[in-house]
């Protein structure tokens, strides 16, 4: 059995990178909503809606996916990591065409912005925010009781959601475009889901419940 | 904030004379806090930011085409170099003090008003004696959702919409600037309203260089206001015009009682080659206009 002294400050760490990645991508959506929407009191009210629908929807899908058999359980992971990495992709390729579209076709602000916010930032934010739920089974698997793990984890990860609407906003924004951005989105999201994939094969081999 | 603002407004209060009309009142609105102050016919809309009070707007109620914000004078600059302006646009309406003088100089002109905040309006007519006409015309949007939606073209396009001190970074970018030039009629102007306390003006400097051909600056006196002309004509035409102007050319008494378009090209900012230097353009994929803003601009 893996040492817990490698292995849960690792989960941490992973825990805390998503975290960083789901609540800073809240402040880049706002940037690229702005030129075609503005960024007014609608605009954020629309846009947290989303983060937290997405956000309750990750918790189904996490919650869904921690209770898989251990295989089924790590190509589930590989496929949200994929769908992760490709929808914050297809967000920098597709925004300019999806929201310039919706903004002149669709007469209601508010259903153009749920529509644009809908198509663009629900997938990889339901899928960033799908690992808690696995992360904290993991954790309760190494015998942390199943509170401490979730109380953990989640503070682990609020923690993260901070660093990261400060660094978006106090360094990226300032200093790289939204194309760079979004781009480096894409490349940490993809190594943080290949790092927890890692962690699950080789750290956690045999987590999965019956 | 929360401890700073009323002490000002108690301030405000104690200061006004009293026998007059005067009062303080405060307002929230969706997008802040508004405050209305009255000395006798005298009444101004503040905004407050960070802990201050952003005067948005001042207007005489005895006499409602007097200049009370200085730097509104410096927008007539407008009439200098594009002339009789029949289609006007402004972005941000405030309380509606540039409308006065504008309706007043060019009667026959149409006007419109784009102001996000239905609050602002609420008050201008209120408070400030404001009126809509069809010859000034208010619509409640975001500016830059107005312009991509309209296929109107305009001799002048006011650009004065701020959130406190601040204007929205998608008012401030080199995508919107071209999505208003191609806004212009031939002969039209772009004027806007911008602060150079903060690094934010090089960055300002920058986008306003990279989207126009033909840009000059005008600094306000004794004030953070700076007003840059704009317009894509031959480089050096409008200065050419400021420094040109016949004041024989405006018969309008009220617009020579108002202004004084001799300041104009003593007013015009004087850049070197590090100012281009120091900021750069800012784009729909680069606006970190309130970062900028908050950091003082060291001296040039």
């Amino acid at each position: 059995m893996p040492s817990n002294f490698v292995r849960i400050p690792l989960l941490y760490f992973v825990a805390f990178c998503f975290g960083i990645l789901s609540m800073g991508y809240q402040q880049v959506a706002s940037r690229v909503l702005a030129p075609f929407f503005g960024g007014d009191y609608i605009v954020w009210s629309v846009l947290i809606s989303t983060f937290l629908a997405a956000f309750t929807l990750g918790s189904f899908l996490g919650g869904w996916v921690s209770g898989l058999e251990s295989k089924r359980r790590v190509r589930a992971v590989i496929v949200i990591g994929v769908v992760a990495t490709l929808s914050l992709l297809l967000g920098e390729f597709g925004r300019r065409a999806i929201l310039g579209g919706l903004e002149q076709q669709v007469e209601s602000v508010i259903l153009a912005l749920i529509l644009g916010c809908a198509i663009l930032f629900a997938p990889p934010v339901i899928t960033l925010s799908s690992i808690a739920p696995i992360a904290i089974e993991l954790l309760s698997n190494t015998g942390v009781a199943s509170g401490k793990a979730a109380g953990r984890l989640y503070g682990v990860s609020t923690v993260g959601n901070i660093v990261g609407v400060f660094v978006t906003a106090l360094l990226l924004i300032p200093n790289l475009t939204i194309p760079v951005i979004l781009y480096g989105w894409s490349v940490v999201a993809a190594f943080c889901f290949s790092a927890f994939t890692l962690l699950i094969v080789f750290l956690w081999p045999a987590s999965s419940r019956p | 904030m929360a401890r700073i603002v009323p002490t000002v407004i108690l301030a405000l209060a104690l200061a006004l004379p009293a026998g007059a009309e005067t009062f303080v009142k405060e307002f929230n609105s969706v997008y802040g806090h508004i405050i209305i102050q009255r000395r006798g016919s005298v009444v101004e809309m503040f905004a407050t930011y960070k802990g201050w009070m952003a005067r948005e707007s001042g207007i005489d109620l005895d006499n409602p085409s007097r200049i009370i914000v200085p730097y509104v004078r410096y927008l007539f600059a407008g009439s200098v170099v594009s002339p009789n302006p029949s289609n006007a646009l402004v972005i941000g309406l405030g309380g509606g003090g540039f409308n006065r003088l504008f309706n007043e100089v060019y009667p026959d002109a149409v006007l419109t008003s784009v102001e996000i905040d239905p609050k602002v309006l609420e008050l201008a007519r209120e408070y400030m004696g404001f009126a809509e006409s069809d010859k000034n015309i208010v619509a409640i949007r975001d500016g830059r959702s107005f312009v991509r939606r309209s296929d109107a073209l305009y001799d002048w396009i006011i650009l004065d919409a701020f959130h406190g001190s601040v204007v929205p970074p998608h008012l401030k970018t080199r995508e919107f600037y071209e999505e208003l030039s191609a806004h212009l009629t031939p002969g039209g102007v772009v004027i806007a309203n911008i602060h150079d306390d903060s690094e934010l003006f090089f960055y300002d400097v920058a986008t306003y260089g990279a989207a126009f051909r033909d840009v000059v600056m005008l600094k306000v006196p004794d004030t953070g206001n700076v007003i840059v002309l704009a317009a894509n004509w031959e480089p050096g035409t409008i200065e050419a015009r400021l420094k040109a102007f016949d004041p024989a050319t405006i018969a309008n008494e009220t617009w020579h009682r108002e202004i004084d378009a001799a300041r104009f090209p003593a007013a015009i900012v004087l850049f070197s080659e590090d100012d281009f230097q120091r900021g750069r353009v800012m784009t729909d994929d680069f606006a970190p206009a309130e970062y900028f803003k908050i950091i003082p601009a060291a001296p040039r």
